[in-house]
C-alpha cells in the first residue's frame, strides 16, 4: 500500500514536468519501474531484504 | 539565495543535534557506563578533522555543485559509485528515522494506531518538506534554531535540579580502555556525518565563515549530547539509564516540577519532530541530487517520492520485526558501514593528494 501510495505521487509528479527529454523519460521510467518492483516486493514479501539486513551481509563478519 | 554568514551554523546544529540528542544516549550508557565522556570528547575531537577535510573539499570545488565536481577528483565510475552509496545510505538513514519516530511516538501516544499509518503520515510530511527545496529548508532551520536552543537550555536546567552529584567522582574513577576504541567509533557514526555540507553547494559557498560555523556547530553539538548525557546518569545512574528507551522524555515526565513545566513533554517532542524532519528532508535532497546526476535527469522533484517511498517501506519491513531492528542497531557491522560513510571526505582528499590536485587553484 505504501509503495503503491508513493508511486501514484511520483507518477502524478511526473507529469507535470514540463521539460521532459527522451533520454531522461527513459531513465526516469526505469529507475521507477525498478523502485516499485523493490518497494511492492519489501511491502507485501515477509522475507524480502531491508537496507539493514543487506548492510550485515556485507559487514556482518565484523 | 540571500545568505548570513551564520545560516550554516544554525542549519548544521539542527540536522546534527536532533538524531543523537534523542537515541545516541542509552546504547553509548549500556556500551561505556561512565566513561561514554571520554568517547564523546575524542569523538568531537575527530569530527574537526572530519570538517576540515570537508572544508578543503568545499573550497575546491569553487562553487560547483558536488556532484558534479567529484567526478575531477575520483574519476567518472568511482565518484558514480559514491553517489550510488548515498542515495543508499540517505534513503537508510531517513527509513531509520521514521521507524524510531514512529516506534517512539506510537509506543507513548497512539498505541492503537498501526505503525505503518505513523510511518505514512511522516513519510508524506518528508516528502512535502523536501519539494520545498534547500532554501526553504535552511529558513525553516533558521527559525526553529532559537526555539530549539531556549528548549535545550531550558531542559539542562530542568534537570540538573534532581541531579545527584555524588555520582560524578565515578567519571574519573571508572575508566577501561579495552572500550575506548569502540566509544570514539560508535559516537562517530552517530555525530560525524560532516560530508553532508558538500551538498550545500553552490547556495552556500564554501568560505572560511562556513568553516568556522561548522567548527562552531561541532562543539555546540557535542557539548549538548556530553551534558544531555551527563544528566541522564545524573539523574538515573548507568543501570537505569541504559535500560531507558527516551531518556530526556522521562526526566521531564519524572521532574519534581508540576504544572505546566512538569507536563511539557508534547512541546519538546513538537520541537524536536520540526527539527527531525528538516533533518531527513535534507537527507532525501541529498540522496535526490546524486540519483539526479546519475540518471542524468533535468526534472527531479519526481523523484522526492520515489526515495520517500523507499524509506518508508524499509521502516515497514523494520517494524515487522521490532526486537531484531533494536538489536542490530548497535552490531559493529552496522557502527562500521557509518563510519566507513563518514570518512568519504578523506578518501577524496587522499586521492586529490595523490593526483596532485590538492593545492591547485583549479582543478580539471
Amino acid at each position: 500500500m505504501i509503495a503503491i501510495c508513493f508511486a501514484v505521487i511520483a507518477v502524478f509528479e511526473w507529469r507535470q514536468c514540463k521539460d521532459k527529454p527522451s533520454g531522461g523519460q527513459k531513465a526516469f521510467w526505469w529507475f521507477f519501474s525498478l523502485m516499485l518492483v523493490w518497494n511492492l516486493a519489501a511491502n507485501f514479501i515477509p522475507w524480502w531484504p531491508n537496507p539493514i539486513r543487506l548492510i550485515m551481509y556485507l559487514l556482518g563478519w565484523m | 539565495m540571500h545568505t548570513t554568514s551564520f545560516q550554516t551554523f544554525r542549519f548544521a546544529c539542527i540536522y546534527m543535534l536532533t538524531i543523537p540528542l534523542a537515541f545516541m544516549i542509552p546504547p553509548l550508557i549500556a556500551t561505556s557506563g561512565y566513561q561514554g565522556w571520554i568517547g564523546m570528547v575524542i569523538g568531537g575531537a575527530v569530527n574537526i578533522v572530519l570538517i576540515l577535510g570537508t572544508y578543503k573539499l568545499g573550497k575546491m570545488t569553487a562553487g560547483q555543485s558536488w556532484v558534479d565536481f567529484g567526478e575531477k577528483i575520483a574519476g567518472k565510475w568511482g565518484h558514480r559509485a559514491v553517489l550510488l552509496l548515498l542515495v543508499f545510505w540517505s534513503v537508510y538513514y531517513v527509513s531509520l528515522d521514521i521507524e524510531q519516530f514512529s516506534l517512539f511516538y506510537g509506543t507513548l501516544y497512539m498505541r492503537e494506531t498501526p505503525s505503518w499509518v505513523l510511518q505514512f503520515m511522516i513519510g508524506v510530511v518528508i516528502w512535502v518538506t523536501t519539494r520545498w527545496g534547500f532554501t526553504t529548508l535552511v529558513y525553516i532551520a533558521d527559525g526553529t534554531f532559537i526555539i530549539i536552543l531556549l528548549g535545550i537550555v531550558f531542559l539542562l536546567i530542568l534537570f540538573s535540579a534532581d541531579a545527584d552529584y555524588q555520582m560524578l567522582p565515578a567519571l574519573l574513577t571508572h575508566y577501561d580502555s579495552s572500550i575506548v576504541f569502540n566509544d570514539v567509533m560508535s559516537v562517530i557514526s552517530w555525530i560525524g556525518e560532516w560530508f553532508i555540507f558538500l551538498f550545500i553547494t553552490p547556495h552556500i559557498p564554501f568560505d572560511k565563515k562556513t568553516l568556522r560555523n561548522l567548527l562552531l556547530s561541532n562543539t555546540l553539538v557535542t557539548f549538548s549530547v556530553l551534558v544531555t548525557w551527563l544528566l541522564v546518569i545524573l539523574n538515573f545512574g548507568i543501570h537505569y539509564g541504559s535500560q531507558l528507551k527516551y531518556p530526556i522524555l522521562q526526566l521531564i515526565r519524572g521532574t519534581s516540577f508540576t504544572g505546566l513545566i512538569g507536563h511539557a513533554d508534547p512541546v519538546f517532542i513538537g520541537l524536536w519532530a520540526t527539527s527531525m524532519i528538516i533533518h531527513d528532508a535534507f537527507l532525501i535532497y541529498v540522496g535526490v541530487a546524486c540519483i539526479g546526476h546519475l540518471l542524468k535527469l533535468q526534472e527531479k522533484k519526481p523523484l522526492n517520492a520515489i526515495l520517500v517511498g523507499t524509506a518508508t517501506v524499509a521502516a515497514f519491513q523494520y517494524s515487522q520485526n521490532i526486537s531484531w531492528f533494536q538489536k542490530e542497531l548497535t552490531e559493529a557491522g552496522f557502527i562500521s558501514f557509518w563510519v566507513v560513510i563518514n570518512g568519504i571526505p578523506l578518501y577524496y582528499l587522499i586521492l586529490a593528494l595523490v593526483r596532485g590536485q590538492l593545492g591547485r587553484k583549479k582543478v580539471h
